[in-house]
């Protein structure tokens, strides 16, 4: 635990500028980010890569429609005749 | 919901005659890419959108028009994913195993033993921003599962925590130490494939 809560703790840093991304962080926890941040350059850069990286997550998302970012996947002409097949013997009149 | 491409096919003849051979040439390849940021495994990502179109042809009768074909199918398909996460059997809730390719990045007093570097990254450059993107799915395809599943309900899909930890069956302490290992992971990932330029 002392380790943790070490101020030069630079994974402690990033759980906690995780962890920002999901729920507000209480005040002691704030202080003690804010403190570590000013003096670590590293951890600053690592914590923007951690909001760059939600972000560039959410552009793959958006992007499916287009393949942008998701090179290769694409239904394999084989399951494609499988679903097509499945598709057409639940089809009535068929 | 991600998918708001407009749709090629006219939606009222899909209600009235479905043509099977049309949906999947249509809308195979998106359910498929929507699958596939969410689970490894190609043969199940296929199962799933398999799944979704029998759902769909099942069910095509409660699609009203209200949004796009594609978004509704996407809908169900998210709902075979998560069915699909539940079915994944979790046998811990307290104590998540250490890992170790995190554990690796710091040292015995948690300091950074490769340094971070400052990315030069341009989101306005589109020709970059592929190639991110391209490079993050490769990363991501390396998250172990319990990872990728926790980072894509929480930050693709949007979904709260409440509801992450009652899919996954995990507890929201473990939920942040998923999120916070697979962000790391991603970052060094990117990072090791170059992304970001120069140091800084």
């Amino acid at each position: 635990m002392w380790r943790k809560w070490n101020i030069y703790s630079c994974r402690h840093a990033m759980e906690l500028a995780s962890i920002g991304h999901e729920r507000r962080l209480g005040s002691g926890e704030r202080l003690w980010l804010a403190i570590h941040l000013a003096m670590c350059s590293a951890c600053r850069a690592g914590a923007r890569q951690m909001r760059a990286v939600d972000l560039l997550a959410r552009k793959l998302v958006q992007g499916i429609g287009s393949s942008a970012g998701v090179n290769g996947a694409t239904l394999s002409p084989k399951s494609r005749q499988q679903i097509a097949d499945a598709l057409s013997r639940m089809q009535p009149g068929r | 919901m991600g998918v708001n491409q407009p749709v090629r096919v006219d939606e009222p003849n899909i209600r009235q005659s479905p043509s099977a051979e049309l949906w999947v040439e249509e809308y195979g390849d998106i359910l498929f890419r929507y699958a596939k940021l969410r689970v490894k495994d190609r043969s199940t990502c296929e199962e799933l959108v398999q799944e979704t179109f029998l759902a769909a042809l099942k069910g095509k009768e409660n699609f009203q028009g209200q949004c796009e074909f594609s978004t509704w199918l996407v809908g169900i398909l998210k709902h075979k994913v998560l069915d699909y996460f539940r079915r994944q059997q979790r046998d811990q809730t307290d104590t998540l195993p250490e890992d170790s390719v995190v554990e690796a990045m710091f040292s015995r007093i948690g300091k950074w033993k490769t340094l971070p570097r400052r990315w030069h990254i341009d989101p306005q450059d589109s020709a970059i921003e592929s190639e991110l993107l391209s490079a993050l799915h490769r990363c991501m395809e390396a998250l172990p599962e319990s990872q990728r599943q926790a980072f894509a309900l929480m930050v693709m899909d949007g979904q709260n925590s409440e509801q992450v930890c009652k899919t996954l069956q995990i507890s929201s302490t473990n939920l942040y130490v998923l999120l916070y290992r697979a962000r790391l992971r991603l970052r060094a990932c990117l990072e090791g494939k170059g992304i970001g330029g120069a140091s800084g």
